[in-house]
């Protein structure tokens, strides 16, 4: 069967310009090589990075609640038992405006009331609290955070990494007031706040948790 | 304001209160029967999973290269599309990506402190390696992004050839942003308005949710308008497969001119058969490409001078510039809303003149940068119209390496091929309707 | 006959499909622009009443108002996120039956192509190299024309060089003082 309109010219490529492929294509690998090998040995590590906040650097602008891509923010407060004052008078608990020391929501800071407050114990007629966040409550607004900040700073907010989903550019980081958000290595995804760290250090001696704790903090 | 002032000194009270000296630090108390407890973070327990999309992303490579120049199966790679886009779409959730991770590796080779993880940089070099020999076997069913439109591709138009040619120039522009960008550590645009990461996320902000639903709709017509009209990365895969060692043939032997196979292109790939010309259209070819060639320079310089007037809108997409201008704005009384930046900034008590300073630096900086942008779009532009006067002899109709996703519709419909796989008896089979029909003399030979 | 019956019910369903996805997509978008133009966590009528409250604080009426409309607005947010993620899904699913089963209607109602036969007479190219060439040529000024608009349009407050440096003295005596 012979085609229609069969093929008008039905030269051979060139030598040449297959010459010139081949060639573009060997020089192509080898930058290619070359530029790899030399990011790799400057730059790379096998380790894979994390978004995570400073806390020294957080202001707790709230934008870390509305910015992230997930619609349930990957951002969360954490509280540092070990820094907290166990108040009676929570910062990070009461509203500035409230009228009693009680969990009624007129009183409380948390819009989403996530942050528990527990009765520990009554000492030289003092009453200790102990306050939790309840993480599946928590937005990671960061109210309680600010609040916390005029005390004791024993609040901070952390990207969690069972929720982060580890978007090439954090949306929050690029909303982010204070550039807090920094990229850290997998191994060690969380940081703390200075004194926070100081302290855990102290009780390393003492408690596993405090050393496993530890093994999760980036060192910087 | 106030009830800061009645926090503080609420504070001060109960500082006194406990009787700490120094009045700053309230001492975690000593309880009787109480531990305090420590801190849990949630551990972070998907370490080993990029060097498994890295192995991953090599197999489908292949695997991809296999049956679209081995096995030619159509069907294959519509299988290995679907999966490509449960794994590192909806499993995987999107990232890190080929097309994302250009800017990574060019914002480690400006930055020196900047870590580039290992599989990132693999993620950004095989596709490259692969399409140096294969063509752009990564595009056809590897990647989440086109394969995702592959598959919304039910009912695709043919776009008019030359608009194509020209829509495909924005990739290079986007490329050259994207880039500049990331290496200035500006930010990671093509991250940042990827279309389709918020659906396989299933959730993101919403306008880019619309955005990627406009284009997957418009895809159902137009074939992966993302891949030709928009993608950095796919500028990158089309150069290279310029160089390709091995491609898609579309006839198994001889081609039949039958045109099915541009017919179904939907990607405006395939290029025809090419005519014999005049020597006088000849000669005003040759002339036409002597003008462009001599375009081309002034094409380049223009624009990079014309780039050159980019310094201040591109330098604001840098957040030292931006709270550079929001503190500057505060300052001079300008009708700013105050932002929680040039708040902190203020509190931080680091002088003005230097965040003015770095900022025209900054500024400086992207002076020269924008006119390299815009010796980029010169060159780029030039390129085109070079190409676009060039002639080149074909016989038979071949796929256009750097057009090409190798997504193996031109050979599913090639009749020759259907021969050789047994499905017809003879190429008239599949075309002798309109053959006969619009050319019956030259048929009956 | 049952070729084409089986396309009418690929087609239909994905019609079907569509509108649902449609409709589905539709719902989440105005949620979404609810939430975003009112976030319940900011509702004003609760920080209102939490500013009656402060200054009548034995308005008994007003305490139980606000302890019912934090509960409810509470209850808001979290409902709107899982209804998003339910949409979501729900979503995902009428998208997957409507691309299958457009792709098996498109497949069963295959319209016969008929290309016209190349002509030796006129080269196909030649149209395609001079609209190109005018296209390329209107989105060069098109990219020219947003330089420039950007240039033009895009204001600066930044001092200039020569400014920062002179009175960069003055402002430190200023903070100073």
């Amino acid at each position: 069967m012979s085609p229609p309109n069969s093929p008008v010219n039905s030269s051979k490529p060139p030598d040449r310009r297959q010459f010139l492929t081949d060639g573009a294509r060997w020089l192509s690998v080898a930058a290619l090589g070359a530029a790899g090998g030399a990011l790799a040995v400057q730059h790379s590590a096998s380790a894979e990075m994390r978004w995570q906040i400073d806390p020294n650097q957080c202001i707790a602008c709230t934008n870390c609640a509305t910015q992230c891509v997930l619609d349930e923010s990957a951002v969360k407060a954490v509280q540092c038992f070990d820094l907290c004052g166990y108040c009676e008078i929570c910062t990070g608990y009461f509203d500035p405006q409230y009228q009693k020391l009680d969990t009624a929501a007129e009183n409380q800071l948390c819009p989403t009331g996530a942050v528990v407050r527990i009765f520990v114990e009554e000492k030289a007629g003092q009453k200790f609290f102990e306050y939790t966040i309840d993480e599946l409550q928590c937005i990671g607004c960061g109210k309680c955070v600010k609040g916390c900040a005029l005390m004791n700073g024993s609040l901070y907010l952390q990207v969690f990494h069972d929720r982060c989903v580890n978007c090439n550019e954090c949306a929050i980081a690029v909303a982010c007031p204070t550039q807090a958000f920094v990229r850290v290595s997998a191994d060690r995804p969380y940081r703390m706040k200075r004194l926070a760290k100081q302290l855990i250090e102290q009780k390393a001696g003492k408690s596993s948790e405090a050393r496993s704790l530890l093994e999760q903090v980036d060192p910087s | 304001m106030n009830s800061t002032l009645r926090w503080a000194t609420l504070g001060v009270v109960a500082a006194v209160l406990t009787g700490s000296a120094a009045a700053e630090l309230i001492p975690t108390p000593s309880f009787s029967n109480h531990a305090v407890p420590t801190t849990r973070v949630p551990v972070a327990d998907d370490v080993i999973w990029p060097l498994v999309d890295v192995a991953i992303l090599a197999l489908a490579l292949g695997l991809a290269t296999y049956l679209a120049l081995v096995k030619r199966s159509r069907r294959g790679l519509v299988a290995l599309a679907v999966a490509s886009v449960l794994w590192f779409g909806f499993w995987r959730q999107g990232c890190v990506c080929p097309i994302g991770a250009t800017q990574n590796v060019a914002l480690a080779a400006c930055d020196s402190s900047y870590v580039l993880p290992v599989s990132v940089l693999a993620f950004f070099l095989l596709p490259l390696v692969v399409t140096l020999f294969f063509g752009r076997t990564f595009c056809a069913a590897v990647c989440p992004l086109g394969a995702v439109q592959e598959l919304a591709a039910v009912r695709p138009l043919q776009v008019p050839r030359w608009l194509d040619h020209a829509l495909g120039l924005i990739p290079y522009l986007y490329l050259g942003v994207a880039v500049m960008f990331a290496a200035t550590g500006t930010g990671f645009i093509v991250c940042r308005y990827d279309p389709f990461v918020a659906f396989f996320r299933l959730g993101g902000n919403t306008p880019m949710i619309v955005f990627g639903g406009c284009l997957l709709l418009l895809g159902i017509f137009v074939g992966r308008p993302y891949c030709r009209y928009l993608c950095p990365y796919g500028a990158i895969l089309r150069v290279l497969a310029k160089f390709s060692k091995w491609r898609v043939h579309i006839t198994p032997s001889e081609c039949i001119n039958c045109r099915l196979c541009e017919h179904v292109c939907p990607y405006g790939a395939i290029e025809p058969t090419t005519v014999e010309q005049p020597a006088a259209e000849r000669a005003q070819g040759r002339r036409r490409l002597q003008v462009m060639l001599a375009l081309a320079p002034v094409l380049i310089l223009t624009f990079g001078g014309l780039g050159t007037l980019l310094a201040t809108p591109l330098s604001q997409w840098h957040a030292t510039v931006r709270l550079a201008e929001q503190v500057r704005a505060e300052e001079l009384g300008v009708n700013a809303p105050p932002s929680d930046a040039a708040e902190a900034f203020r509190t931080s008590g680091q002088p003005a003149s230097e965040l003015y300073q770095s900022a025209l630096g900054l500024r400086d900086r992207f002076f020269w940068l924008g006119g390299a942008l815009g010796a980029w779009t010169g060159l780029v532009v030039s390129a085109k119209l070079i190409h676009l006067s060039v002639r080149r002899r074909r016989a038979g109709f071949q796929a256009d390496r750097a057009g090409c996703v190798s997504c193996g519709r031109c050979y599913w419909y090639c009749p020759v091929e259907q021969v050789r796989l047994g499905w017809i008896a003879q190429p008239a089979d599949a075309v002798a309707a309109q053959v006969n029909a619009e050319t019956p003399k030259e048929m009956s030979a | 006959m049952i070729a084409l019956g089986n396309h009418r019910t690929f087609a239909w369903t994905a019609l079907v499909a569509a509108t649902y996805s449609l409709v589905i997509c539709g719902l989440l978008i105005w949620d979404a622009a609810q939430r975003l133009a009112k976030p319940p966590l900011d509702e004003p009528a609760f920080v209102a009443l939490k500013q009656q409250l402060t200054k009548h604080p034995d308005d008994a009426e007003a305490r139980q108002a606000l302890r019912e409309l934090d509960i409810q607005l509470r209850g808001q947010f979290f409902h709107q996120q899982q209804f998003t993620k339910v949409g979501v899904y729900l979503l995902l699913g009428g998208v997957a039956v409507t691309l299958v089963a457009a792709r098996r209607a498109a497949v069963l109602h295959r319209r016969i192509p008929r290309p016209s036969l190349p002509s030796a007479a006129q080269d196909p190219e030649e149209p395609i190299r001079r609209w190109g060439v005018a296209a390329v040529g209107a989105i060069v000024l098109g990219v020219a024309a947003t330089i420039v608009l950007l240039h033009v349009t895009t204001p600066t407050l930044l001092p200039d060089d020569g400014d920062l440096r002179r009175p960069a003295t003055t402002t430190s005596d200023a903070e100073e003082n």
